[in-house]
């Protein structure tokens, strides 16, 4: 028996478990080994070192603290007890939140175009009228015109405006329109006659649920030859009771409260497609997803930016006539938008373009008040070439 | 092989069955009566595990709150105080693992040249100055275990410290009979060299 296999057994000699014979052995080489025995000493007394260490004991009330933890109730419920207790204190503190939530929201509603507009929608389900003549973009047939000259003009206008054109002095201000109970025809009739003999440019003005059937089963045809899929013409849906073509189209007047949202997002889509096709020199599609959209939603935000750009895809498409209304439409609605200077030379430019002379004053009109706009310059030289 | 149990021994076993039963059905007071048969031992073999008082009463805490929370795992099948030794050495070991990978990070953030066996002494570990002017057999001791690694101090800590047999040892650790001899050996050796100049060696 060697010195380390003596060694490796001073665990078990220590702790016992060794057969008697083998122990035997072991302190026999321990009794007859310096070296082993000098090893045994520190082993032994580095284990009574250990084992006197004794046992160690926590601060007072351990076992309580340990219970209390054990009974505390778990966090969810720690914070719904902060959130309420004291009452003398938590109540006005959600009552004071509940006010500013309340203002946050009216705030909100009044900063979100989508929200407004989803209410109005919501408005308009719950008392669906057809709108009144006054809300309808004014168009008229125009047969042989000649076809446009010009692009479209730039909606973007960054000179300040001075107040609404003279030359539009008797079109009634631009009272936003509101969803009115359906009338008869004949007591719209004189509101939309006194509208345009105010206007006073255009001698052919058809009545104006004609004009916008004849006008969309024209749009309906170009959309049909484009191979367009979007925003189906009003003339499309069938006519209502009192022979008026809906304006939402038979689903749209049998929409319910859960329909909003859905409406408001097909008007969008209306709209964007408008705008895509107008960027994409689609005028003609343009022309129907824009007057589509007005005619949904003609309180939209967005609606004078539609009206506008209907316009000039009008003129652009060499349809003066329906332009000169669109563009009489715009003015009337947004007498002074930053597209007004735009908008009244598209209007004189289709008016001189069906002939009308009247257009040359407008321009007039428009560099007296608009000196300083880009379509000044357009202005003098149309004025010089055609306007001797 | 059978190890000589030691006098320190944790709780009679058998009066731990009837308060570990209602605990198990959740009574919090049945429960406390189980931690303060068991107090002392949970907490002498963290501290001697970790070096700070402090800390080893917090963690003494969480191992009873783990326990409490773990009673409807006890089936009773071992006794509640091997049950209770399985937790704290585990709970413990794995704190020790923590808060090693805590300050090497610390280490090396700080002086990516000092030794790694620093990260191995507990918080208020005497320094060796400090322990070779007091001479004080616990300081010392306090210093030698702080050498070891965590497995090796856990097995002195069971063995000599809280007199677990080998069985019992080996049945907390989940190693062999084996393994708990040579790895016991090998963590008493290692405390001998570290003691031994210290240890007065005279023939008795």
């Amino acid at each position: 028996m060697n010195c380390a296999t003596v060694r490796e057994t001073f665990a078990e000699l220590i702790d016992g478990g060794l057969p008697a014979g083998r122990e035997a052995e072991i302190r026999s080489h321990l009794d007859a080994c310096p070296a082993c025995r000098r090893e045994w000493r520190e082993y032994r007394a580095t284990v009574n070192a250990l084992q006197g260490l004794g046992q160690e004991s926590p601060s007072a009330g351990f076992s309580a603290r340990v219970r209390g933890r054990i009974e505390a109730p778990p966090w969810w419920r720690r914070a719904a007890r902060w959130l309420v207790f004291p009452l003398s204190v938590k109540l006005p503190l959600h009552a004071a939140a509940l006010v500013v939530l309340g203002v946050a929201g009216v705030w909100l509603f009044e900063q979100s175009p989508e929200m407004k507009r989803s209410a109005t929608l919501r408005l308009e389900t719950v008392a669906p009228t057809a709108p009144s003549s006054a809300e309808l973009p004014q168009e008229a047939e125009s047969k042989g015109a000649p076809p446009a000259p010009t692009a479209p003009v730039a909606p973007a206008m960054k000179a300040s405006l001075p107040p609404a054109p003279s030359i539009l002095p008797s079109v009634p201000s631009a009272a936003p329109p509101q969803p009115v109970p359906p009338v008869p025809d004949q007591q719209r009739a004189a509101p939309d006659a006194a509208a345009q003999s105010q206007i006073g440019a255009d001698a052919s003005v058809k009545s104006e649920g004609a004009a916008r059937l004849e006008s969309a089963a024209k749009e309906g045809a170009s959309q049909r030859q484009a191979g367009s899929v979007a925003a189906p013409a009003p003339a499309a849906s069938p006519p209502t009771v009192a022979g008026q073509p809906s304006p939402f189209g038979a689903s749209r007047s049998r929409s319910t409260l859960q329909a909003t949202a859905p409406a408001a997002d097909a008007a969008a889509d209306l709209f964007m497609t408008g705008k895509d096709a107008w960027a994409a020199r689609d005028f003609g599609r343009a022309a129907a997803s824009l007057r589509e959209f007005l005619t949904r939603t003609p309180q939209d935000p967005r609606a004078p930016e539609a009206r506008f750009l209907l316009a000039e895809a009008y003129r652009a498409d060499g349809r003066f006539a329906d332009a000169v209304g669109a563009y009489t439409e715009f003015l009337r609605q947004s007498p002074n938008d930053e597209r007004t200077p735009a908008a009244m030379f598209g209007l004189a430019e289709s008016r001189v373009s069906l002939g009308d002379r009247s257009g040359c004053d407008l321009l007039r009109e428009m560099l007296t008040r608009y000196p300083n706009v880009p379509e000044a310059a357009l202005a003098g030289t149309f004025l010089s070439s055609h306007c001797p | 092989m059978e190890s000589r149990p030691l006098e320190r021994r944790p709780a009679e076993p058998d009066s731990d069955e009837p308060h570990a039963g209602r605990a198990r059905a959740g009574d919090a007071a049945a429960f406390e009566i189980l931690v303060r048969r068991h107090e002392r031992w949970v907490f002498t073999l963290v501290l001697r595990m970790v070096g700070n008082r402090q800390e080893a009463e917090d963690i003494a805490q969480d191992i009873f709150l783990k326990a409490f929370r773990g009673m409807r795992d006890f089936r009773g099948a071992a006794r509640f105080s091997t049950w209770l030794h399985t937790i704290t050495t585990n709970h413990t070991l794995s704190y020790l693992a923590a808060r090693a990978t805590s300050r090497r990070r610390e280490v090396t953030d700080s002086d990516p040249d000092l030794p790694p066996v620093l990260d191995r002494l507990p918080h208020d570990a005497p320094g060796p100055d400090a322990v070779l002017e007091r001479k004080d057999l616990r300081a010392l001791l306090d210093q030698g275990m702080a050498q070891l690694s965590p497995e090796h101090r856990i097995i002195v800590v069971l063995r000599d410290v809280q007199g677990l047999s080998y069985e019992e040892i080996s049945e907390v650790l989940h190693v062999e009979l084996g393994t708990v001899r040579s790895r016991l050996h090998r963590a008493r050796t290692a405390l001998k060299a570290y003691l031994a100049p210290h240890l007065d060696m005279s023939e008795a």
